[in-house]
């Protein structure tokens, strides 16, 4: 051991000498520990018994009863085998800089995960510019053309990728145009009056339409048609951020709710419902659930309504879907950096289950 | 599925507190630095412990069981000042610490106090609890190698303030 070891040795054997026998009454743990128990049962009996519940699209869920929201505590975190297998969603270790993805592990620099309809894409910091690849089934392959990609792509139901590609045309001011993936070659469009203005491409929906807002305008762009087309009655001013991916639409951040809204066929910006949040969850594969932590809760809203539960941790995050019942949520704690726990919670349950050999510390997680 | 435990195995679970939990109180000091959150660490602790006493009696070492727990418990307690989305980087932050007194006997003491909660959590079971690169990563579910990037990291913040050669 070095001399500094061998002096923070001492000096912790030093301190804890010093501190004496703390009082504990063995008895009175042991009682906190039967009420504990109890609790459990009585929470788990509670959502059996007294709660309404209907299919909704093959997903049990809780109804509000009388409109108010559904809240009915369930227990604390705690193991379930069901629930605490090893992670399925993709991250990525600094340490030995692999991504471990679908049961593969695959080299790769990265400095952010996003996971989108059902793809992962890693970022990666390349002379000072981001480039984006596309993890399928072990292969790797860079995301659009000569142009550096501002924002992070976003996915269709089908999976094709929409995305904001800065143009590389020398001796000029670029324009930002954006693409779809088209057989992989990809096309861009642009218009001469975006020269200048901020793109941002937000969702893809059905019949491979990309919405992309510019300076806080929302446009559509249907692959099958010439140019895009502007967006009407979006509620207000929809700046940048506030519109994001949601499968099968978009959600939208208006008045602190989280708006779940589409696109129709005729340009026209319609609200389908919507919850409190502040747009920091994550969305299931279908886009009709929504789940998000806050005040020490997990809330999955649905058009349905809310459900909840507590958490017993704070600094939990939503990190993504695992299936379209179970979340997945990670405690990052800011003062290290790093992940110090990854928990799996079951919406239709109402109960969490730390996961097997989570990855812990300096780890990227999606949205990390 | 939790059920009580039987009223002789709650014999054994009191005896088990009677026995380790003056043990149990130092790590908990040594992590939290203070003696009202230790004894508020050791009766979180004690009552998960208890939960699931029925399986951790049979265990090999209840204590190792227990002392996992507490190490958990104060790692995941954290509440930073502001929840906010942060971009990895590759060197952990320093952390702040006041100078040391040199004439002062425990003048190690602050500085591991001041320490992040993983690091500190490492140098603990590490130097006071003498656990292995191994054991450590087995009690924090981590990897080795993140045990030892920790350690590294710690004693650097430490040797850095202290003026010493790493």
């Amino acid at each position: 051991m070095s001399d500094l070891g061998q002096r923070l040795a001492d000096e912790l054997r030093s301190v804890a000498d010093h501190l004496g026998t703390p009082y504990v009454d063995a008895a009175g743990l042991a009682a906190a520990g039967r009420r504990e128990s109890a609790r459990r049962r009585v929470a788990t009996g509670l959502l059996a018994g007294a709660a309404a519940v209907v299919l909704a699209g093959g997903l049990l869920t809780v109804l509000p009863r009388d409109g108010a929201r559904d809240t009915v505590p369930a227990g604390p975190l705690g193991t379930d085998r069901a629930l605490d297998r090893p992670l399925e969603l993709p991250w990525w270790s600094p340490e030995d800089q692999i991504l471990h993805v679908a049961g593969a592990e695959i080299p790769v620099d990265a400095t952010a995960i996003v996971q989108v309809g059902g793809r992962s894409l890693v970022a990666q910091q390349v002379g000072g510019e981001t480039t984006w690849e596309t993890v399928d089934g072990g292969s790797r392959r860079r995301v659009g053309g000569t142009g550096e990609i501002l924002g992070a792509p976003v996915a269709g139901p089908d999976g094709r990728l929409a995305w904001v590609e800065r143009s590389s045309a020398p001796g000029t001011t670029a324009p930002a145009v954006w693409r779809q993936e088209d057989d992989g070659s990809g096309t861009g469009q642009t218009r001469p009056d975006w020269r200048g203005r901020t793109i941002e491409v937000v969702a893809s929906q059905a019949r491979r339409a990309s919405l992309v807002t510019v300076d806080g305008e929302l446009w559509a762009w249907d692959f099958d048609e010439p140019r895009p087309t502007r967006v009407t009655g979006a509620p207000g001013d929809l700046a940048l951020g506030s519109v994001a991916p949601r499968p099968g639409g978009v959600a939208a951040l208006v008045d602190g709710r989280v708006v779940a809204a589409q696109v129709d066929p005729d340009g026209r910006f319609h609200v389908e419902w919507e919850t409190d949040g502040d747009g920091s969850g994550a969305w299931s594969a279908d886009g009709e659930q929504y789940a998000e932590v806050a005040d020490r809760r997990l809330d999955v809203a649905t058009r349905a309504g809310t459900v909840g539960m507590p958490l017993e941790h704070d600094d939990l995050r939503v990190i993504g879907w695992e299936s379209d019942s179970e979340v997945v949520v990670a405690q990052w704690v800011e003062e290290d950096r790093a992940v110090t726990g990854v928990w799996r919670c079951s919406a239709v349950e109402l109960r969490c289950a730390e996961v097997a050999d989570a990855p812990n510390g300096r780890v990227l997680l999606p949205g990390l | 599925m939790t059920t009580d435990v039987p009223v002789d195995e709650t014999g054994s679970y009191e005896e088990f507190v009677a026995a380790r939990s003056a043990s149990l109180f130092r790590t908990a000091y040594l992590l939290t630095g203070s003696r009202p959150d230790a004894e508020d660490l050791l009766q979180v602790a004690l009552v998960k412990v208890y939960a699931g006493w029925r399986r951790v009696s049979k265990a090999a070492s209840p204590e190792a069981y227990a002392r996992r727990t507490l190490v958990n418990a104060f790692v995941s307690s954290r509440r930073p000042a502001r929840f906010t989305r942060e971009r990895l980087v590759h060197s952990p932050p320093d952390a702040a610490v006041r100078d040391p007194d040199p004439d002062d006997r425990l003048a190690l003491w602050p500085l591991v106090a001041a320490l992040p909660p993983r690091q500190r959590a490492v140098v603990v079971l590490r130097f006071y609890e003498g656990l292995s690169e191994r054991e450590i990563a087995e009690t924090l579910r981590i990897a080795p190698g993140t045990v030892k990037s920790t350690a590294s990291a710690a004693l650097a913040a430490l040797r850095l303030t202290i003026g010493e050669q790493s």
